[in-house]
């Protein structure tokens, strides 16, 4: 919108124009425009100066001011607190339920989503040689097998047929102790096929087996048997269960040792021990020979002649 | 609130002088002021350091005294409708008298300056206070206000040539200037049909 002319004029004497206005302006006015302005800006300044006297603010009305400010000032500042002491209170609430939420989280991760923290339930590995790496016991079966019987479970660990024949899937890899919230945990390492495959020992009353149970009820397993006062599980392909198999009762075992004649034969005099060996050099043994006098179980551990007896031997 | 309240004080008097002038209820310019200068300290984290701290109060108590006079409704006498035309009332016979000596003018008018400011609107009222006597500038009125600077120089403009109307009128009707009541009545009429056409 452009200013009328009045205003323009106004706007002159105010002395609200640029300069390059003001002097396009004044380029317009006559002598007796001049004269009647400089009358108009006296006049205008004269009534200012009415307007504005006897105008000075009376003291108690300042003193109201100040005395309303500081009710008002203190009003507020209650009001202030009030509201502190309110958001206060929720943020404990807050916080108390914040910390409940926390320990209901933690004991529902505990109880009852604890999977990803079982990793004896789970074959990381990939191949069998990142299995075999992972092994406490890489000597063989002798090894393995004295490695599951000093463990704190009563099982043993006989397995009756080969794993090293053309015809069994399976090959011990090693063994491995791992420690669940303090339960012993005994792993074997196999390979089934081409991929890796374990059996879990674990003790039958306790966390472990808690998660062996949960583990069941997904589905994780392969295959899971009790054995005595263990658990035994198997995790890897299906093909990989009956590893579930190879592990016995202990005392079972003990008492099926007993029975065989081999374990029952009479302590050798050194006498006749030294008898016996002249006869073994004499006359070196025979398959049928071992077949009616095996060797008995110590020595058969032993010598390495024996770990591939037991390789080969047969149901 | 002891600095803050030491900092209004410097402008008391500017302050109550404004009040004064733009309430229409004097009973009310007490209540104006005192809850203008609280609104400025509760608002006071709105003030930004480095600006103008009195326009900033000023803009407070424009707000107040509108609402006030808003509360009053008291509408003052409609002077929109008459003309304001600056021209119409330097043309008019016995403005020349006073502009010739106008402090001789204004002190045999007394109170009436004061009345006839009175029936200005509040807007108008508002911008040549702001500009005559606490000597804004018209950028600070807008901002003051709140409205565009067009705006502005129309009020003043309309203001001041309506104030010069109605204390011309007094003074011709108090005999202060020569009357000539003819041009006078020519002098409305011709106002009354520019403000129709105008419409």
């Amino acid at each position: 919108m452009n200013p009328s002319n009045d205003e323009l004029r106004w706007a002159y004497l105010d002395g609200e124009l640029s300069p390059s206005e003001a002097a396009d302006f004044d380029r317009t006015l006559s002598p007796e425009d001049r004269e009647r302005l400089a009358a108009e800006i006296y006049l205008e300044t004269a009534m200012a100066s009415v307007l504005s006297e006897s105008a000075v603010c009376p003291r108690k009305f300042w003193k109201t001011a100040c005395v309303k400010t500081r009710k008002g000032g203190e009003t507020a500042r209650k009001t202030k607190t009030a509201a502190h002491r309110v958001l206060r209170l929720r943020w404990w609430l807050l916080s108390a339920c914040g910390s409940l939420a926390a320990i209901a989280a933690g004991m529902t991760f505990f109880l009852l989503d604890a999977h990803p923290k079982s990793n004896f339930l789970v074959l990381h590995e990939q191949r069998p040689d990142e299995l075999a790496a992972c092994a406490q016991v890489t000597d063989g079966l002798s090894a393995v097998r004295g490695f599951v019987e000093a463990a704190a479970l009563d099982v043993t660990f006989d397995p009756l047929n080969s794993l090293e024949t053309a015809e069994s899937p399976y090959r011990l890899l090693g063994a491995r102790e791992d420690n669940f919230r303090g339960e012993p945990i005994v792993q074997l390492l196999f390979e089934c096929s081409g991929t890796p495959a374990k059996v879990v020992l674990v003790p039958k009353a306790g966390m472990a087996a808690r998660e062996v149970g949960r583990a069941v009820g997904v589905g994780h397993l392969s295959a899971c048997r009790q054995i005595g006062n263990a658990l035994v599980t198997v995790i890897g392909p299906n093909a990989a269960r009956d590893l579930v198999r190879l592990v016995d009762e202990r005392a079972a075992t003990v008492a099926q040792t007993d029975t065989a004649p081999v374990f029952e034969e009479p302590p050798v005099e050194p006498a006749q021990q030294f008898v016996n060996t002249v006869q073994q050099e004499e006359s070196p043994q025979t398959e049928s020979d071992t077949a009616v006098n095996p060797p008995s179980p110590e020595v058969y551990e032993q010598s390495p002649q024996p770990e591939e007896a037991t390789a080969v031997g047969t149901v | 609130m002891d600095e803050f309240l030491a900092n209004v004080e410097k402008y008391r008097d500017q302050l109550y002088r404004f009040a004064l002038r733009n309430v229409w209820d004097s009973s009310m310019v007490d209540d104006v002021f005192a809850s203008s200068v609280a609104a400025a300290y509760e608002n006071r984290h709105k003030f930004t350091p480095g600006t103008n701290f009195r326009a900033w109060l000023f803009k407070i108590f424009v707000n107040k005294c509108f609402v006030a006079n808003r509360e009053t409704k008291r509408s003052p006498v409609s002077l929109d409708s008459v003309a304001s035309d600056w021209a119409a009332v330097e043309d008019a016979p016995g403005y020349g008298d006073i502009l010739n000596d106008p402090s001789d003018f204004l002190e045999q008018c007394g109170d009436e300056v004061y009345r006839a400011f009175r029936r200005l609107s509040s807007s108008q009222r508002a911008c040549i206070l702001l500009k005559d006597v606490e000597h804004f500038s018209y950028k600070e009125i807008a901002e003051i206000l709140g409205i565009p600077m067009a705006t502005v120089m129309t009020h003043l403009s309309r203001g001041r040539a309506l104030l010069r109307k109605e204390l011309l009128e007094y003074a011709q009707g108090m005999g202060f200037v020569r009357c000539i009541p003819k041009a006078l009545r020519r002098l409305e009429v011709f106002s009354n049909r520019r403000a129709k056409e105008a419409k």
